[in-house]
C-alpha cells in the first residue's frame, strides 16, 4: 500500500510497508480479528500522546494482541524515532485522532488511509457513516491530505465497502 | 450486600444476558450492564462505565466486572478499572458464570472478591460443553 524507507546504518535499505488506520479505539476486536490477519501485519504502532504516557493503558491494549504480533507506543511527535526500530516489515500504524494524521506520515510514503471508528465529542460534526463522524475542521484536514493524492477511505472491516473521501 | 456485578458487552448483549439471568435466580439490582455501540462517542461510553461503577462503589464494598471479549472495547475499558482494588474484572464471560456470581454475592456469606472471581473463572470454563464427548 505504502513504503517507507530508511537508509539503515549497514548502508542497506530497509523498507517497510506502513498501513494507517485512525480509529478512536486504537487495539480493539475488529483491528485484531479484521485487519491484522487481513493485511498480514507483524507489527502494530499506536501512536497516541495519552496512551504514550499511560503504561496500564499500554498493557490493556496489549493482551489481546497475538504473540508474535510486536506492538509499539509512541507519542505522535516521536513516531519517526520509533518506526525504523520496528524489526516488523508489515507495520499497521493507529491514530485515535484525526489531528494527529498529518504530523503522524509527515515523512511517510502514504498512498492510503483507513478510517474506523470515530465519534469526537466536541465541535460541529459531521456524521460520514454510521461508524465515522468528525468535525467540520477535521473534514477540512482529511480533504487536505486526500488533495495530496492520498487516498482516504471510510471503511471499518476489511470485507466491507469502502467509502472515499474527496478532496473537492 | 457487599458486590455488586456489571455486565459489559458489545450491543445488547449483556442486556439480554441480564434479562435471563433474572428469569432464573429472580429480581436483582445488584446486577446491571453496559452497552458498548460502535455510533458511540468513545468518552461517553468511558463516562457511562465510570458513573456506573462509581454508583455501584458507593452501595457495594466491590464491583465485579463481567466482559464478553478480552480485547474488545467493552474489556478495554473494563480493565482500567483495576487500578482500584474494590473492582475485579472477568474476561469472556457466559450465562453459567453470571448465574454463578449472581447467586454468588447475592449470599450474605460471600467470600473474598479474590475467591469469587478463582471460583467464577473457573465455573465457566467448566461449563462449556462438547455435545458427543459429554453424552457418548
Amino acid at each position: 500500500m505504502r513504503l517507507w524507507k530508511k537508509s539503515s546504518s549497514s548502508g542497506g535499505e530497509v523498507e517497510k510497508e506502513i498501513y494507517v488506520r485512525v480509529d478512536d479505539r486504537l487495539i480493539h476486536g475488529q483491528v485484531v480479528h479484521g485487519w491484522v490477519p487481513h493485511l498480514n501485519i507483524d507489527t502494530i504502532v499506536v501512536a497516541d500522546d495519552r496512551v504514550a504516557s499511560d503504561t496500564l493503558q499500554q498493557k490493556i491494549l496489549s493482551l489481546s494482541v497475538p504473540p508474535e504480533i510486536e506492538v509499539c507506543y509512541s507519542s505522535v511527535s516521536e513516531l519517526l524515532k520509533i518506526i525504523p526500530r520496528c524489526k516488523g516489515k508489515r507495520i499497521l500504524l493507529l491514530l485515535s485522532r484525526v489531528g494527529d494524521l498529518s504530523a503522524a506520515i509527515r515523512d511517510m510514503k502514504v498512498r492510503k488511509i483507513n478510517l474506523g471508528n470515530y465519534h469526537p465529542s466536541e465541535g460541529n460534526i459531521v456524521k460520514l457513516s454510521s461508524f465515522f463522524c468528525c468535525t467540520d475542521e477535521e473534514l477540512k484536514q482529511l480533504k487536505e491530505i486526500a488533495r495530496e493524492g492520498i487516498d482516504i477511505e471510510i471503511q471499518n472491516l476489511p470485507d466491507e465497502k469502502a467509502e472515499k473521501i474527496y478532496y473537492n | 450486600m457487599k458486590f455488586g456485578i456489571i455486565v459489559a458487552t458489545h450491543g445488547d448483549f449483556g442486556k439480554e444476558a441480564v434479562e435471563t439471568v433474572k428469569k432464573i435466580v429472580g429480581e436483582h439490582d445488584y446486577v446491571s450492564y453496559i452497552s458498548v455501540d460502535y455510533d458511540k462517542n468513545l468518552s461517553i461510553i468511558q463516562e457511562e462505565f465510570e458513573k456506573l461503577v462509581n454508583k455501584f462503589l458507593k452501595k457495594y464494598r466491590h464491583v465485579l466486572i463481567l466482559t464478553d471479549m478480552f480485547g474488545g472495547t467493552p474489556s478495554n475499558i473494563s480493565f482500567g478499572f483495576v487500578r482500584t482494588e474494590k473492582v475485579e474484572v472477568i474476561a469472556g464471560f457466559n450465562l453459567p458464570m453470571l448465574i454463578k456470581a449472581a447467586k454468588l454475592v447475592g449470599d450474605n456469606n460471600a467470600s473474598s472478591l479474590n475467591e469469587i472471581v478463582t471460583t467464577l473463572a473457573a465455573y465457566g470454563k467448566d461449563n462449556i460443553k462438547i455435545a458427543s464427548r459429554a453424552l457418548l
